[in-house]
């Protein structure tokens, strides 16, 4: 089997074990993920990523190891997101990402995580900004992060509830679903791609001419994808919680 | 609920998709000036899981050799530094061309005992002429055997890279990591050499070659 690495041509590959001594040959390419998860298992688990699958399904059944593994995998994101987040102030991101991983071991360790309704990537996410928002609080700012962006989303991730964090975790996951197609939330192509966009600061303006249509038609089009998100969210019981408000769809 | 609420959803859920984006391996809290915070990072997970314990490191001594410094240039010596003349000439302005990283090779081995254990891990700052892929086989394994850290060794899984050399682990700490991740990977990849490099690459920046070999005795 030939394989090949960034920059390196392709060499035969071999140096299993019980080959005699000697050089084993150079080596690097795509294989296949391992296998060795109970099939009836694994069979049952959500089709999300398997090897996080793999790693989290360990990692609750208390293997430090596996969580260690989970740790390297999303911990530099993680961390980047901080990093972001915090404007670069690396010693505020380190206690974030510090806080983030003991309470999503903690969670694991108490059951608290569903694989079945969030990938461990978003209930990680959703932690982290959970802790982000405390210390926003904590801070004196989250008044303000709540009056200027997404009041809803923020009082959720300062609700004292325990299941808030799940909540937040599985609604992120409702709409990364949405996004990437995974899930028919009845979004086309184009509306998937106009949410992504618009979020990302592209304006009426720009999407129209990306799509060929005028301003308002673009807009009409915006706003339709965000109402078919919204009706789909609502249909699975999401409502975002408001200060001071009892969301009928809470848990 | 507002579109307010639905566009920070939105952006949520893409900056969660994005955690999952493999980092390069030179994680910040792994560079020299943070080592404090790797090491407090790593005495939180101890209660929880040890970093650099996957059943390698935590008993497995890692060696790091490294070559002799290059000598450097001699500093300018007694008196103060004299001024440069300035010529009354125009001088052209001379645009400079954006200077290349400097290109170093790294090559770590884990040796594996009878017991399938990991008894150490060695690294060797190597000082190959041209390119990782035109090093001959034999020279790397070489280099990786060099000075040895175990004398009979069951299986050597040998791990070359070349890129520029802030992208190279260059402290313990990233060392570890790397080694740490790279090893996890192992596991799950029977000793097959094609598996593990190609998990490898995930912890390893873009800009880096990456060869693996596997030695079995």
């Amino acid at each position: 089997m030939t394989a090949s690495a960034r920059g390196v041509p392709g060499n035969n590959f071999s140096g299993r074990r019980g080959t005699p001594p000697g050089p084993a040959g150079m080596s690097s390419i795509a294989f296949p993920m391992p296998d060795d998860l109970p099939q009836p298992l694994a069979a049952s688990l959500p089709k999300r990523d398997q090897s996080l699958q793999h790693l989290t399904l360990r990692a609750a059944q208390g293997d430090q190891e596996a969580f260690a593994a989970l740790h390297q995998r999303l911990g530099g994101g993680l961390h980047r997101l901080f990093m972001e987040r915090t404007g670069g102030r690396t010693e505020l991101a380190d206690d974030f990402c510090q806080k983030t991983w003991v309470a999503v071991w903690q969670a694991l360790e108490g059951g608290k995580y569903d694989p079945e309704r969030a990938a461990i990537s978003t209930f990680v996410y959703a932690v982290g900004y959970r802790v982000w928002l405390q210390h926003m609080r904590s801070a004196g700012r989250a008044r303000a992060h709540l009056d200027a962006a997404a009041p809803g989303m923020a009082a959720l991730g300062l609700s004292e509830d325990p299941a808030a964090g799940s909540r937040l975790a599985e609604m992120i996951q409702i709409v990364r679903d949405c996004l990437s197609g995974k899930i028919d939330c009845g979004l086309s192509e184009e509306e998937r791609w106009i949410l992504r966009a618009s979020t990302s600061g592209v304006t009426d303006r720009d999407l129209a001419k990306r799509l060929g249509v005028a301003a308002s038609t673009a807009n009409t089009r915006k706003q339709a994808a965000y109402d078919k998100l919204r009706r789909h969210l609502e249909k699975l019981g999401h409502r975002a919680e408001l200060p001071g408000q009892n969301d009928a769809g809470g848990e | 609920m507002n579109d307010k609420d639905l566009s920070a959803l939105i952006r949520m859920a893409m900056e969660a998709e994005r955690l999952e984006e493999p980092a390069p391996l030179r994680l910040t809290w792994a560079r020299p000036e943070r080592e404090e915070t790797a090491a407090r990072l790593r005495t939180m997970v101890t209660g929880i899981a040890t970093l650099a314990a996957a059943a390698c490191l935590g008993f497995a001594a890692l060696v790091w050799m490294k070559p002799a410094s290059p000598t450097q240039p001699l500093a300018h010596q007694g008196g103060a530094t004299p001024a440069p003349e300035v010529s009354e000439a125009t001088v052209p302005v001379v645009e400079l061309a954006k200077a290349e990283p400097e290109v170093g090779s790294v090559i770590m081995a884990v040796f594996r005992d009878a017991d399938d254990r990991c008894s150490c891990i060695q690294i060797n700052e190597a000082d190959f002429k041209g390119r990782l892929s035109e090093v001959g086989q034999a020279e790397i394994l070489r280099t990786a055997l060099a000075n040895a850290c175990h004398e009979n060794p069951r299986q050597v899984l040998v791990i070359a890279m070349q890129g520029p050399r802030h992208e190279l682990p260059s402290t313990t700490a990233e060392a570890e990591l790397l080694a740490a991740a790279i090893h996890e990977e192992a596991n799950s990849c029977a000793d097959d050499a094609m598996c593990i490099s190609s998990r490898a690459v995930a912890y390893i920046p873009s800009s880096v070659t990456v060869l693996t070999s596997t030695m079995a005795y």
